[in-house]
Protein backbone atom coordinates (compact mmCIF):
# COMPACT_ATOMS: atom_id res chain seq x y z
CA UNK A 1 0.00 0.00 0.00
CA UNK A 2 1.57 3.65 -0.71
CA UNK A 3 2.51 5.76 1.86
CA UNK A 4 0.87 9.01 2.21
CA UNK A 5 3.50 11.17 1.83
CA UNK A 6 2.39 13.59 4.68
CA UNK A 7 2.41 10.33 7.05
CA UNK A 8 4.29 11.39 10.42
CA UNK A 9 7.20 10.17 11.37
CA UNK A 10 6.10 8.37 14.36
CA UNK A 11 3.71 6.28 11.78
CA UNK A 12 6.44 6.25 9.46
CA UNK A 13 8.34 4.36 12.25
CA UNK A 14 5.63 1.93 12.73
CA UNK A 15 5.93 0.96 8.69
CA UNK A 16 9.60 0.35 9.21
CA UNK A 17 8.36 -1.74 12.08
CA UNK A 18 6.31 -3.39 10.18
CA UNK A 19 9.28 -4.25 7.42
CA UNK A 20 7.92 -2.22 4.61
CA UNK A 21 10.99 -0.97 2.48
CA UNK A 22 9.08 1.84 0.73
CA UNK A 23 8.62 3.67 4.92
CA UNK A 24 12.83 3.01 4.89
CA UNK A 25 13.30 4.53 1.60
CA UNK A 26 10.71 7.66 2.72
CA UNK A 27 13.04 7.52 5.70
CA UNK A 28 15.99 7.95 4.35
CA UNK A 29 14.45 10.66 1.83
CA UNK A 30 13.31 12.98 4.91
CA UNK A 31 16.87 11.70 7.23
CA UNK A 32 19.30 10.57 4.74
CA UNK A 33 21.11 14.15 4.75
CA UNK A 34 20.92 14.62 8.13
CA UNK A 35 22.21 10.99 8.97
CA UNK A 36 24.80 11.40 6.63
CA UNK A 37 26.12 14.96 8.15
CA UNK A 38 26.37 13.86 11.26
CA UNK A 39 28.39 10.84 10.06
CA UNK A 40 30.61 13.23 7.88
CA UNK A 41 31.10 15.65 11.14
CA UNK A 42 32.42 12.70 13.09
CA UNK A 43 34.28 10.81 10.19
CA UNK A 44 35.61 13.74 8.40
CA UNK A 45 35.68 11.32 5.50
CA UNK A 46 33.12 10.64 2.44
CA UNK A 47 33.84 7.02 2.21
CA UNK A 48 33.91 6.42 5.68
CA UNK A 49 30.40 8.61 5.97
CA UNK A 50 29.06 6.45 3.72
CA UNK A 51 29.61 3.59 5.36
CA UNK A 52 28.63 4.54 8.92
CA UNK A 53 25.25 6.19 7.55
CA UNK A 54 24.52 2.99 5.88
CA UNK A 55 25.54 1.07 8.68
CA UNK A 56 23.13 3.24 10.80
CA UNK A 57 19.79 2.75 8.48
CA UNK A 58 20.28 -0.95 8.77
CA UNK A 59 20.53 -0.71 12.79
CA UNK A 60 17.12 0.90 12.39
CA UNK A 61 15.85 -1.25 10.10
CA UNK A 62 17.04 -4.77 11.86
CA UNK A 63 16.32 -2.87 14.91
CA UNK A 64 13.11 -1.06 14.78
CA UNK A 65 11.29 -3.04 17.27
CA UNK A 66 13.90 -1.47 19.65
CA UNK A 67 11.90 1.99 18.71
CA UNK A 68 9.48 3.02 21.24
CA UNK A 69 7.22 6.45 20.47
CA UNK A 70 7.15 6.87 23.80
CA UNK A 71 11.06 7.65 24.44
CA UNK A 72 11.78 10.26 21.68
CA UNK A 73 11.27 11.24 18.01
CA UNK A 74 12.31 8.79 15.29
CA UNK A 75 15.04 11.35 14.01
CA UNK A 76 16.74 11.75 17.59
CA UNK A 77 16.90 8.25 17.61
CA UNK A 78 18.42 7.63 14.33
CA UNK A 79 20.53 10.68 14.70
CA UNK A 80 22.08 8.87 17.67
CA UNK A 81 22.23 5.78 16.78
CA UNK A 82 23.92 7.50 13.15
CA UNK A 83 26.66 9.05 15.60
CA UNK A 84 27.41 6.47 17.95
CA UNK A 85 27.52 4.08 14.47
CA UNK A 86 30.06 6.71 13.41
CA UNK A 87 32.04 6.69 16.77
CA UNK A 88 32.49 2.97 16.84
CA UNK A 89 34.36 3.33 13.29
CA UNK A 90 36.16 6.24 14.08
CA UNK A 91 37.83 4.13 16.61
CA UNK A 92 38.10 1.29 14.53
CA UNK A 93 39.93 3.88 12.03
CA UNK A 94 42.15 5.36 14.97
CA UNK A 95 42.48 1.60 16.12
CA UNK A 96 41.84 2.80 19.50
CA UNK A 97 42.02 0.70 22.43
CA UNK A 98 39.60 0.77 24.39
CA UNK A 99 41.35 2.62 27.39
CA UNK A 100 38.80 5.16 27.86
CA UNK A 101 36.34 4.16 25.40
CA UNK A 102 32.97 3.75 26.71
CA UNK A 103 30.77 1.19 25.19
CA UNK A 104 28.46 3.86 23.66
CA UNK A 105 25.36 1.46 23.52
CA UNK A 106 25.87 0.88 27.03
CA UNK A 107 25.11 4.43 26.96
CA UNK A 108 22.84 4.49 24.90
CA UNK A 109 20.99 1.80 26.42
CA UNK A 110 20.97 2.94 29.80
CA UNK A 111 19.84 6.24 29.25
CA UNK A 112 17.57 5.05 26.47
CA UNK A 113 15.44 2.97 28.89
CA UNK A 114 14.58 5.45 31.39
CA UNK A 115 13.64 8.82 29.69
CA UNK A 116 12.73 10.11 26.30
CA UNK A 117 15.71 10.80 24.03
CA UNK A 118 14.72 14.49 23.12
CA UNK A 119 13.32 15.92 26.25
CA UNK A 120 12.90 18.63 25.67
CA UNK A 121 12.01 18.26 21.84
CA UNK A 122 14.46 19.92 19.25
CA UNK A 123 11.66 20.29 16.97
CA UNK A 124 13.16 23.69 15.78
CA UNK A 125 16.38 23.10 14.19
CA UNK A 126 16.84 27.37 14.50
CA UNK A 127 16.44 27.56 18.09
CA UNK A 128 18.29 24.86 18.36
CA UNK A 129 21.21 26.87 16.73
CA UNK A 130 20.22 29.90 18.15
CA UNK A 131 20.67 28.20 22.16
CA UNK A 132 23.91 26.49 20.96
CA UNK A 133 25.18 30.33 20.12
CA UNK A 134 24.44 31.58 23.26
CA UNK A 135 27.30 29.60 25.06
CA UNK A 136 30.13 30.63 25.49
CA UNK A 137 33.18 29.14 22.76
CA UNK A 138 34.76 27.14 25.61
CA UNK A 139 31.14 25.56 26.41
CA UNK A 140 30.94 24.76 23.00
CA UNK A 141 34.19 23.81 22.19
CA UNK A 142 34.20 21.24 25.21
CA UNK A 143 31.02 19.80 23.76
CA UNK A 144 31.91 19.33 20.35
CA UNK A 145 35.23 17.69 21.46
CA UNK A 146 33.18 14.81 23.51
CA UNK A 147 30.22 14.61 21.28
CA UNK A 148 31.80 14.48 17.73
CA UNK A 149 35.66 13.40 18.79
CA UNK A 150 35.11 10.56 20.96
CA UNK A 151 37.27 12.81 23.15
CA UNK A 152 37.20 11.78 26.85
CA UNK A 153 37.18 13.87 29.91
CA UNK A 154 41.33 13.33 30.27
CA UNK A 155 41.87 13.44 25.98
CA UNK A 156 40.11 17.02 26.49
CA UNK A 157 42.17 17.77 29.16
CA UNK A 158 45.34 16.92 27.45
CA UNK A 159 44.12 18.38 24.43
CA UNK A 160 43.11 21.57 25.93
CA UNK A 161 46.09 21.73 27.99
CA UNK A 162 43.52 22.59 31.23
CA UNK A 163 42.92 20.93 34.36
CA UNK A 164 40.70 17.81 34.55
CA UNK A 165 38.51 19.38 36.97
CA UNK A 166 37.83 22.03 34.73
CA UNK A 167 37.04 19.77 31.56
CA UNK A 168 34.06 18.15 33.49
CA UNK A 169 32.81 21.46 35.09
CA UNK A 170 32.59 23.30 31.80
CA UNK A 171 30.98 19.91 30.04
CA UNK A 172 27.94 19.81 33.21
CA UNK A 173 28.00 23.65 32.86
CA UNK A 174 27.03 23.71 29.30
CA UNK A 175 24.59 21.37 29.33
CA UNK A 176 23.06 22.89 32.30
CA UNK A 177 22.84 26.47 30.42
CA UNK A 178 21.17 24.47 27.56
CA UNK A 179 18.57 23.32 30.03
CA UNK A 180 18.01 26.84 31.45
CA UNK A 181 17.94 28.04 28.01
CA UNK A 182 15.34 25.71 26.97
CA UNK A 183 13.12 26.34 30.05
CA UNK A 184 13.82 30.47 29.17
CA UNK A 185 12.41 30.08 25.68
CA UNK A 186 9.53 27.69 26.99
CA UNK A 187 8.28 29.83 29.10
CA UNK A 188 8.86 32.73 26.52
CA UNK A 189 6.50 31.02 24.13
CA UNK A 190 4.09 30.06 26.94
CA UNK A 191 3.84 33.49 28.32
CA UNK B 1 35.24 9.11 40.47
CA UNK B 2 37.43 12.35 39.88
CA UNK B 3 37.30 15.04 42.30
CA UNK B 4 36.59 18.33 40.57
CA UNK B 5 40.08 19.75 40.62
CA UNK B 6 39.10 23.29 39.68
CA UNK B 7 36.89 26.27 38.74
CA UNK B 8 35.89 27.68 35.36
CA UNK B 9 35.18 31.20 35.09
CA UNK B 10 33.94 31.26 31.82
CA UNK B 11 30.71 28.83 32.94
CA UNK B 12 29.21 30.57 35.69
CA UNK B 13 29.41 28.14 37.79
CA UNK B 14 32.01 26.91 40.47
CA UNK B 15 31.81 23.24 39.13
CA UNK B 16 31.83 21.55 42.87
CA UNK B 17 29.72 18.78 41.80
CA UNK B 18 32.04 15.87 40.89
CA UNK B 19 28.84 13.43 40.62
CA UNK B 20 26.90 15.64 38.18
CA UNK B 21 30.62 16.26 36.03
CA UNK B 22 30.79 12.41 35.79
CA UNK B 23 27.16 12.10 34.78
CA UNK B 24 27.65 14.68 32.31
CA UNK B 25 30.66 12.89 30.69
CA UNK B 26 28.83 9.75 30.78
CA UNK B 27 25.69 10.97 29.01
CA UNK B 28 27.81 12.14 26.24
CA UNK B 29 29.95 9.21 26.19
CA UNK B 30 33.07 11.42 27.13
CA UNK B 31 33.38 9.39 30.49
CA UNK B 32 36.69 7.80 31.03
CA UNK B 33 36.70 4.10 31.36
CA UNK B 34 37.53 3.77 34.96
CA UNK B 35 34.86 6.50 35.60
CA UNK B 36 32.30 4.40 33.39
CA UNK B 37 32.33 1.41 35.57
CA UNK B 38 31.68 3.11 38.64
CA UNK B 39 28.81 5.63 37.44
CA UNK B 40 26.82 2.66 35.99
CA UNK B 41 26.74 0.88 38.72
CA UNK B 42 24.91 4.33 40.86
CA UNK B 43 22.87 4.38 38.27
CA UNK B 44 21.79 0.89 38.51
CA UNK B 45 20.83 2.29 42.30
CA UNK B 46 19.64 5.28 41.84
CA UNK B 47 16.62 6.17 39.38
CA UNK B 48 16.96 9.34 39.91
CA UNK B 49 20.53 9.86 38.46
CA UNK B 50 19.89 7.94 35.63
CA UNK B 51 16.68 10.66 34.76
CA UNK B 52 19.44 13.10 35.18
CA UNK B 53 21.97 11.53 33.01
CA UNK B 54 19.24 10.91 30.20
CA UNK B 55 18.25 14.48 30.85
CA UNK B 56 21.61 15.60 30.25
CA UNK B 57 21.90 13.15 27.05
CA UNK B 58 18.55 14.36 25.78
CA UNK B 59 20.14 18.15 26.03
CA UNK B 60 22.81 17.12 23.97
CA UNK B 61 21.24 15.76 21.14
CA UNK B 62 20.61 19.86 20.23
CA UNK B 63 24.24 19.11 18.61
CA UNK B 64 22.85 17.28 16.41
CA UNK B 65 20.84 20.08 15.09
CA UNK B 66 24.05 22.11 14.66
CA UNK B 67 26.14 20.22 12.00
CA UNK B 68 26.90 21.54 8.36
CA UNK B 69 24.81 19.75 5.87
CA UNK B 70 26.45 17.90 3.40
CA UNK B 71 24.75 16.00 0.60
CA UNK B 72 25.08 12.45 0.34
CA UNK B 73 26.06 10.38 -2.55
CA UNK B 74 23.12 9.94 -4.80
CA UNK B 75 23.33 6.05 -5.16
CA UNK B 76 23.57 5.55 -1.17
CA UNK B 77 19.91 5.50 -0.73
CA UNK B 78 19.68 2.37 -3.23
CA UNK B 79 22.72 0.61 -1.69
CA UNK B 80 21.22 1.08 1.76
CA UNK B 81 17.37 -0.26 0.54
CA UNK B 82 19.33 -3.15 -1.09
CA UNK B 83 21.22 -4.28 1.86
CA UNK B 84 17.99 -3.73 3.81
CA UNK B 85 16.26 -5.98 0.88
CA UNK B 86 18.92 -8.52 1.73
CA UNK B 87 18.75 -8.49 5.07
CA UNK B 88 14.72 -8.40 4.62
CA UNK B 89 15.25 -11.56 2.85
CA UNK B 90 17.24 -13.48 5.34
CA UNK B 91 14.96 -13.01 8.34
CA UNK B 92 11.59 -14.47 9.32
CA UNK B 93 8.96 -11.74 8.32
CA UNK B 94 6.51 -13.20 11.16
CA UNK B 95 9.50 -13.24 13.86
CA UNK B 96 10.80 -9.53 12.77
CA UNK B 97 7.96 -7.94 13.91
CA UNK B 98 7.67 -9.34 17.18
CA UNK B 99 9.41 -7.19 19.85
CA UNK B 100 12.41 -8.80 21.71
CA UNK B 101 12.43 -8.20 24.95
CA UNK B 102 14.69 -6.14 26.50
CA UNK B 103 18.15 -7.71 27.17
CA UNK B 104 19.84 -8.11 30.59
CA UNK B 105 22.24 -5.20 31.25
CA UNK B 106 24.89 -7.44 31.65
CA UNK B 107 24.50 -8.52 28.11
CA UNK B 108 25.27 -5.23 26.30
CA UNK B 109 28.00 -5.88 24.74
CA UNK B 110 26.26 -9.31 23.10
CA UNK B 111 24.23 -6.69 21.99
CA UNK B 112 26.87 -4.88 20.17
CA UNK B 113 28.24 -7.75 18.82
CA UNK B 114 24.64 -8.79 17.53
CA UNK B 115 24.29 -5.65 15.80
CA UNK B 116 27.45 -5.77 14.24
CA UNK B 117 26.61 -9.04 13.09
CA UNK B 118 23.19 -8.41 11.96
CA UNK B 119 24.26 -5.20 9.62
CA UNK B 120 27.51 -7.20 8.27
CA UNK B 121 25.03 -10.13 7.83
CA UNK B 122 23.42 -8.32 5.94
CA UNK B 123 25.98 -6.63 3.60
CA UNK B 124 27.51 -10.29 2.98
CA UNK B 125 24.55 -11.38 2.07
CA UNK B 126 23.51 -8.29 -0.07
CA UNK B 127 26.95 -9.37 -1.62
CA UNK B 128 26.37 -13.03 -1.40
CA UNK B 129 23.04 -12.45 -3.80
CA UNK B 130 24.21 -10.43 -6.33
CA UNK B 131 27.58 -13.50 -6.60
CA UNK B 132 24.52 -16.23 -6.92
CA UNK B 133 22.52 -14.11 -9.30
CA UNK B 134 25.40 -14.01 -10.95
CA UNK B 135 26.01 -17.51 -10.99
CA UNK B 136 22.52 -18.71 -11.62
CA UNK B 137 22.28 -16.80 -14.54
CA UNK B 138 25.87 -18.41 -15.96
CA UNK B 139 23.73 -21.83 -15.33
CA UNK B 140 20.99 -20.96 -16.87
CA UNK B 141 23.14 -20.31 -20.01
CA UNK B 142 25.56 -23.20 -19.72
CA UNK B 143 22.33 -25.26 -19.11
CA UNK B 144 20.47 -23.72 -22.62
CA UNK B 145 23.67 -24.55 -24.41
CA UNK B 146 24.04 -28.17 -23.06
CA UNK B 147 20.29 -28.49 -23.68
CA UNK B 148 20.95 -27.54 -27.49
CA UNK B 149 24.03 -29.73 -27.38
CA UNK B 150 21.77 -32.69 -26.15
CA UNK B 151 19.37 -32.02 -29.02
CA UNK B 152 21.67 -31.83 -32.01
CA UNK B 153 23.71 -34.93 -30.72
CA UNK B 154 20.19 -36.66 -30.65
CA UNK B 155 19.12 -35.75 -33.85
CA UNK B 156 22.89 -36.74 -35.05
CA UNK B 157 22.27 -40.15 -33.33
CA UNK B 158 18.59 -41.01 -34.55
CA UNK B 159 20.39 -39.65 -38.21
CA UNK B 160 22.97 -42.40 -37.56
CA UNK B 161 20.52 -45.10 -36.52
CA UNK B 162 19.14 -44.99 -39.49
CA UNK B 163 21.73 -45.03 -41.80
CA UNK B 164 22.79 -47.97 -40.09
CA UNK B 165 19.53 -49.31 -40.36
CA UNK B 166 19.16 -48.66 -44.30
CA UNK B 167 22.71 -49.74 -44.61
CA UNK B 168 22.28 -52.99 -43.00
CA UNK B 169 18.92 -53.13 -45.16
CA UNK B 170 20.62 -52.75 -48.67
CA UNK B 171 23.93 -54.96 -47.33
CA UNK B 172 21.68 -57.79 -46.66
CA UNK B 173 19.74 -57.62 -50.04
CA UNK B 174 20.85 -60.49 -52.30
CA UNK B 175 20.94 -57.74 -55.28
CA UNK B 176 23.35 -55.15 -53.72
CA UNK B 177 26.31 -54.41 -55.30
CA UNK B 178 29.56 -53.14 -53.84
CA UNK B 179 31.32 -50.23 -55.59
CA UNK B 180 34.80 -49.62 -54.37
CA UNK B 181 36.37 -45.98 -54.91
CA UNK B 182 39.80 -46.41 -55.31
CA UNK B 183 42.51 -42.74 -55.23
CA UNK B 184 45.50 -42.72 -57.26
CA UNK B 185 47.87 -44.38 -55.34
CA UNK B 186 45.71 -47.94 -55.83
CA UNK B 187 44.19 -47.33 -52.31
CA UNK B 188 40.28 -47.80 -51.42
CA UNK B 189 39.05 -45.33 -50.04
CA UNK B 190 35.46 -45.29 -50.18
CA UNK B 191 32.76 -48.33 -50.93
CA UNK B 192 29.12 -47.80 -51.81
CA UNK B 193 26.76 -50.46 -51.46
CA UNK B 194 23.33 -50.14 -53.80
CA UNK B 195 20.61 -51.88 -54.52
CA UNK B 196 19.37 -51.00 -58.14
CA UNK B 197 15.97 -51.17 -57.58
CA UNK B 198 16.22 -48.63 -54.88
CA UNK B 199 16.55 -45.48 -54.64
CA UNK B 200 19.39 -45.23 -51.73
CA UNK B 201 22.48 -46.07 -51.44
CA UNK B 202 25.30 -46.14 -49.02
CA UNK B 203 28.58 -45.18 -48.78
CA UNK B 204 31.59 -46.01 -46.30
CA UNK B 205 34.63 -43.99 -46.13
CA UNK B 206 38.03 -44.91 -44.72
CA UNK B 207 41.23 -43.20 -43.89
CA UNK B 208 40.12 -39.87 -46.46
CA UNK B 209 42.67 -36.91 -45.38
CA UNK B 210 41.22 -34.28 -43.01
CA UNK B 211 39.62 -31.31 -44.41
CA UNK B 212 39.92 -27.69 -43.83
CA UNK B 213 37.06 -26.24 -42.47
CA UNK B 214 36.02 -24.44 -45.36
CA UNK B 215 35.73 -27.67 -47.46
CA UNK B 216 33.30 -30.38 -47.86
CA UNK B 217 33.41 -33.61 -49.88
CA UNK B 218 31.46 -34.24 -52.19
CA UNK B 219 29.68 -37.85 -53.74
CA UNK B 220 29.07 -37.72 -57.69
CA UNK B 221 27.34 -39.75 -59.82
CA UNK B 222 28.93 -39.70 -63.54
CA UNK B 223 27.01 -40.67 -66.38
CA UNK B 224 26.17 -39.58 -69.89
CA UNK B 225 24.76 -35.88 -68.69
CA UNK B 226 27.88 -35.66 -66.70
CA UNK B 227 28.61 -35.73 -62.78
CA UNK B 228 25.62 -35.04 -60.89
CA UNK B 229 25.43 -34.14 -57.03
CA UNK B 230 24.45 -36.47 -54.81
CA UNK B 231 25.51 -34.71 -51.78
CA UNK B 232 28.32 -33.94 -49.37
CA UNK B 233 29.80 -35.43 -46.02
CA UNK B 234 32.47 -35.26 -43.80
CA UNK B 235 34.16 -37.79 -41.78
CA UNK B 236 35.22 -37.68 -38.69
CA UNK B 237 39.01 -37.46 -37.26
CA UNK B 238 40.29 -40.59 -38.86
CA UNK B 239 38.79 -40.13 -42.42
CA UNK B 240 35.75 -42.41 -41.84
CA UNK B 241 32.28 -42.28 -42.00
CA UNK B 242 29.06 -43.97 -43.24
CA UNK B 243 25.97 -42.23 -44.78
CA UNK B 244 22.65 -43.17 -46.92
CA UNK B 245 22.13 -41.03 -49.56
CA UNK B 246 19.58 -40.86 -51.67
CA UNK B 247 19.77 -41.06 -55.69
CA UNK B 248 17.18 -39.36 -57.76
CA UNK B 249 18.34 -40.62 -61.21
CA UNK B 250 18.10 -44.56 -62.50
CA UNK B 251 21.11 -46.54 -61.67
CA UNK B 252 21.47 -47.66 -65.28
CA UNK B 253 22.57 -44.09 -66.29
CA UNK B 254 25.36 -43.90 -63.47
CA UNK B 255 28.76 -45.24 -65.16
CA UNK B 256 30.83 -44.57 -61.88
CA UNK B 257 30.81 -42.77 -58.61
CA UNK B 258 33.48 -40.13 -57.96
CA UNK B 259 34.42 -38.39 -54.52
CA UNK B 260 36.32 -34.91 -54.86
CA UNK B 261 36.95 -31.94 -52.59
CA UNK B 262 35.00 -28.70 -52.89
CA UNK B 263 34.56 -25.41 -51.04
CA UNK B 264 32.29 -25.29 -47.96
CA UNK B 265 28.68 -25.62 -49.64
CA UNK B 266 29.32 -27.60 -52.10
CA UNK B 267 29.63 -26.91 -56.05
CA UNK B 268 27.62 -27.80 -58.94
CA UNK B 269 30.01 -29.74 -60.75
CA UNK B 270 33.48 -30.84 -59.62
CA UNK B 271 35.94 -28.41 -59.00
CA UNK B 272 39.35 -30.46 -58.13
CA UNK B 273 40.50 -33.96 -59.16
CA UNK B 274 38.31 -36.66 -58.10
CA UNK B 275 39.69 -37.96 -54.63
CA UNK B 276 38.55 -41.74 -55.29
CA UNK B 277 36.45 -43.12 -58.37
CA UNK B 278 34.85 -46.48 -58.72
CA UNK B 279 32.93 -47.75 -61.82
CA UNK B 280 29.82 -49.90 -61.62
Amino acid sequence: MPIDPSISDADLMVRVQRRDESALALLYDRFGKAAYSVAYHVLQNSTLAEEATQDAFLKVWTQAHLWDANRGKPSTWLLTITRFTAIDRLRVENRRTAAHAVDLDDVLYTLGSVAPMDEPTWADERLAKSLLNRLSPEQRQVLELAYFRDMSHSEMAEHLAIPLGTIKGRVRAALHKLRDLWAEQTEDSAT
Amino acid sequence: MHMNDGLDPGTGRNGDDPLHDDLAAFSLGAADSSESADIESLLAERPDLRAEAARFAAQATVLLSDVPRRQPPPDLKARILAAAHASHEAHDPTSSIVPLPQPARASSNLRSTLLWLTSTAAVVLLALSLYMFGEVNALRSERANLESLRSDLTQQVNSMYADLAMAVDLVMQNQSRRVELMSDDGEMRAMVVLQPEMHEAVIVTHDLPALTPDQTYQLWLIGPDGAVSTGMFNTDPEGDMTKVFKVAQPWDRVSALGISVEPRGGSDAPTSKPLAVGEL
